[in-house]
């Protein structure tokens, strides 16, 4: 907009300056491509009404986004929301907002501006890895879940991941599928084929990503997860859960021989994939309780446990309230 | 709460003046002082009665029918929509022997002097701070209590009576009511509590006792401010917020229910129990501490106090439902108050299927702990150190400074424990919408979530969140927590998704409160009786047995006392 020239007669139009200033101020760091909304404030020290005026955002490529003053309170005036997207590349960003400069009828409103510098970053994801069988047998296949989640739910079929191992060694590597982990609005996942150490112990791996094969940049903190691996099970423990008294078997018993489990079927039978060694064998099922039994494993063998029935946790605490009513 | 702290330091001011001015002089100089002070201006009186009840509960209930018994007009004022408190929301187990019918059609010996033993036992922390005059006239009157309740229409259930040993008790006194009915409208939240408090309403009723719903009492009258007898109280309608004054003429009877729900009453004694401790049988009634608050403004004591320290039994425990507001106990859908509560909970069968963390996202005990506050035999649990731990586990830095900062306690489970537990995750068993429950994708993303909770007063640090898990995992591998010592930790936390449930400790019991003599008359602050006024309940200091005996009791003999008050002039 250019000066109008003063007319034979007519006062020139006085100059005012004005203050550009934002109103809030952006984050240092924003996504990629996040969309964002912000307002600023024109001053001027007359206390000139500039609603209906423009502002203008811009970059080095030119106007990025243009708002219009709308609010004037006597003294400040405040543009509208400004909706504009961040870029969609990481890296250091120069904005600049501008009020360009306005002739009017009473007075010209010098240009003011003020540069905004922010960051843009990938989109924040979060690494899970679940799944892999405890004890391991050392050497031995090591199956892993890994799934990816993006903060803005974004679709990350086809990302790739990677286990690393305790000395920071990848030693597999998996695509995320198509469809989210079932439950989850936007956990992507895979499983991850691995080989457990030969070493038998304590294991602490990660879960990394290494490429999101999305057009936007993406990233996430290595996930840490940990396992034991032990001798190979080579032994079958059956072990078959009876009640006492009537000696029906009991479906659904968690059976842990040593830290190896396995639930009993239909038949009450459990079998229990276990290597050579001296094992503690005890149940776990709401409602029934054994003993705790030692046994030596060196070959496959057959155990039966009788389960006394017992009050349910849910019958104890009714019990509890029936019994011994507190209020 | 601001208007609350405003009167709290009011209060604070009195009370340092006051008893430096009384020091060896006694009530008298309070009382002069306060007079010339303050003078006294002429009220205009809205309504009158010979007493004037503050609170329809299991206290306030008894008081008003005895006095009325005694020939005195009762006017029950309650805050609430309905009648009731906290015991028309109890289990209905009336604890009270010493002797009554029921014992003895059951063969059960006792006395008023064992009742008496008992409750003041020393090696028991739930009876050996108990003030013996106090529990001397509750034992004295057990018997009369049991046979009034009855005579007012009260049924109990036609079994032997029961005994708590958690609470200190041998003898078997503990008789459960009839519940009233199976309309949730009626009984709130069908419990048996209901057997025992619409039997009394209704006698109150037929008797002629007005009952004035909806006002709360928000001042009690003296003659003077700080002297003389207790002439009445100002109400606020809490309809039209509109004032009244409400004349007794014999005697004000405070059973306002304890002060668990009043945040600078239950601060006073113990000050770490900030506002995300809920209570327990609230959304439907408050422990206003009404009596405590207005009482201390007009010259009361606490007494007792040694009784409200947190490990007190139910005091303050680790919540039955996880995943909602109010998890003390279960709210029942339908029922007249569950959109206040919100959800009904989820209740843990084994612990071992989730970890417990503070706002900050660390374990801070064995999960295990407190799942009972005693063992049948009376043996107390860990859950007192589980239950200090969980109001200070939280470090934060603030104003430049590292604090202590309590805040939210969340169980942290996975998809497997969901499987194990057989829970339904959605509403009405948890509450999603006001922020008492969270699922995620992942460990970060729950950790994120939970900032929608009102009391999250500080984001829990994603990388904590997921550190504590990773940790924790690594305890179940080992089999063993070095941490905090839980027994042989079973499941790790690795499938997705993730949830968070509320799982703050819960205040429930108030176990001191004004200082009352053995007629459960108010003494100030320099022991003497103020005339006129009258407390009992769980607004009355001294006692610290749990449940509805020592509420009924302390009314019964409230209303005794005050219906043969003189009138005031």
């Amino acid at each position: 907009m250019t000066q109008r020239a003063a007319g034979a007669g007519r006062r020139p139009a006085a100059i005012h300056p004005t203050t550009l200033t934002a109103a809030e101020e952006l984050p240092a760091e924003i996504e990629v491509d996040a969309a964002l909304a912000f307002a600023v404030q024109v001053a001027c020290p007359h206390g000139c009404d500039l609603r209906g005026l423009g502002i203008e955002v811009a970059d080095a490529g030119g106007v990025l986004a243009t708002g219009e003053i709308c609010n004037h309170d006597g003294a400040a005036n405040v543009s509208d929301e400004i909706r504009l997207r961040a870029p969609r590349r990481v890296g250091e960003q120069a904005w600049t907002v501008r009020f360009p400069r306005h002739d009017g009828e009473a007075a010209v409103h010098e240009e003011s501006t003020i540069a905004v510098r922010f960051r843009t970053v990938p989109h924040a994801c979060s690494l899970t890895a679940w799944g892999a069988p405890s004890p391991a047998a050392a050497g031995g296949a090591l199956p892993v879940y890994v799934g990816l989640r993006c903060g803005r739910a974004c679709r990350l079929t086809g990302a790739r991941v990677a286990l690393l191992d305790d000395a920071g060694m990848q030693v597999g590597d998996g695509v995320l599928g198509a469809a989210p982990w079932p439950g989850t609005e936007a956990l992507y996942w895979t499983v991850v084929e691995a080989r457990a150490p030969a070493a038998e112990g304590a294991h602490a791996w990660t879960a990394v990503l290494i490429d999101a094969a999305t057009e936007l940049p993406h990233a996430a903190p290595p996930a840490a997860f940990g396992f034991r691996t032990g001798k190979p099970c080579e032994h079958r423990a059956a072990v078959r859960v009876v009640e006492a008294e009537g000696q029906e078997p009991v479906a659904g018993v968690e059976v842990h021989v040593g830290p190896y489990t396995a639930a009993t079927n239909a038949d009450g039978v459990a079998v229990v994939a276990v290597p050579q060694g001296a094992f503690e064998v005890t149940i776990r099922k709401d409602g029934f309780e054994a003993r705790p039994r030692p046994v030596a494993v060196d070959g496959d063998l057959q155990l039966d446990i009788e389960a006394r029935v017992v009050p349910t946790r849910v019958e104890l605490r009714e019990r509890a309230i029936r019994d011994f009513p507190w209020g | 709460m601001a208007k609350e702290q405003g009167r709290a330091v009011d209060r604070r001011t009195f009370l340092r003046g006051g008893a430096a001015a009384g020091v060896g002089a006694g009530a008298a100089v309070l009382g002069g002082l306060a007079a010339r002070e303050v003078g006294s201006q002429p009220l205009e009186w809205h309504r009158e009665a010979d007493v004037v009840v503050v609170g329809s509960g299991a206290s306030g209930m008894p008081a008003a029918i005895r006095a009325r018994d005694l020939g005195a007009s009762v006017l029950i004022v309650e805050e609430n929509f309905d009648i009731g408190g906290h015991g028309i929301i109890s289990q209905g187990s009336v604890a009270l022997g010493g002797g009554t019918s029921i014992q003895k059609k059951w063969g059960i010996e006792d006395s008023a002097d064992q009742v008496y033993l008992e409750n003041t036992r020393p090696d028991h922390t739930h009876t050996r701070y108990n003030d013996r005059k106090v529990v001397r006239a509750f034992a004295d009157h057990n018997v009369e209590a049991l046979e009034f309740l009855l005579a007012n229409g009260v049924q109990f259930t036609d079994v032997r009576p029961h005994r708590v040993p958690a609470e200190g008790v041998v003898t078997f006194r503990r008789q459960t009511a009839i519940p009233w009915s199976q309309d949730l409208k009626e009984t709130i939240n069908n419990t048996a509590g209901s057997g025992l408090m619409r039997p009394l309403e209704k006698s109150a009723r037929d008797k002629g006792v007005e009952i004035l719903l909806k006002h709360q009492m928000t001042r009690i009258i003296r003659e003077e401010p700080l002297a003389g007898r207790v002439l009445g109280i100002a109400v606020t309608n809490l309809e039209d917020d509109s004032t009244l004054n409400v004349r007794a003429r014999q005697a004000v009877i405070a059973c306002t229910g304890g002060s668990s729900s009043n945040l600078v009453i239950r601060t006073i004694y113990n000050p770490l129990l900030t506002e995300e401790y809920q209570v327990g049988c609230e959304p439907y009634s408050r422990q206003s501490g009404d009596a405590e608050q207005q009482g201390m403004a007009v010259g009361a004591s606490l007494g007792g106090t040694n009784n409200m320290r947190t490990e007190s039994y139910l005091a303050f425990v680790k919540p039955q439902w996880l995943g909602c507001r109010y998890g003390y106990d279960r709210w029942k859908p339908g029922g007249p108050v569950f959109d206040k509560a919100g959800a009904s909970g989820i209740p843990v069968a084994d612990y071992q299927d989730l970890i417990m963390v503070d706002m900050l996202g660390s374990r801070f005990y064995d999960e295990t702990v407190g799942v009972h506050l005693f063992d049948m035999e009376g043996k107390a649990d860990p859950v007192f150190d589980y239950l200090a731990a969980a109001t200070s586990s939280a470090v934060m830095e603030v104003d430049g400074v590292r604090q202590r900062v309590g805040g939210p306690i969340w169980a942290i489970f996975d998809a497997d424990a969901v499987a194990r537990e057989e829970w339904d995750l959605r509403h009405p068993f948890v509450d999603i919408e006001n922020g008492y429950f969270f699922s995620a994708d992942t460990l970060e993303e729950l950790a994120r979530a939970l900032n929608r909770n009102p009391y999250q007063k500080a984001p829990m640090p994603p990388a904590v969140l997921r550190e504590t898990v990773t940790r924790y995992n690594g305890f179940v591998d080992q089999g063993s927590d070095p941490d905090f010592g839980k027994p042989t930790p079973l499941y790790k936390i690795q499938t997705p998704p993730f949830h968070a449930a509320w799982a703050t400790p819960i205040l429930h019991d108030t176990y001191s409160g004004l200082r009352v003599n053995e007629k459960f008359q108010v003494v100030d602050v320099f022991g003497a009786v103020i005339g006129g006024f009258y407390c009992a309940g769980e607004s009355a200091g001294g006692f610290a047995l749990h449940g509805l005996g020592r509420a009924v009791v302390g009314g019964y003999i409230a209303g005794s006392n005050a219906a043969k008050e003189p009138a005031a002039s």
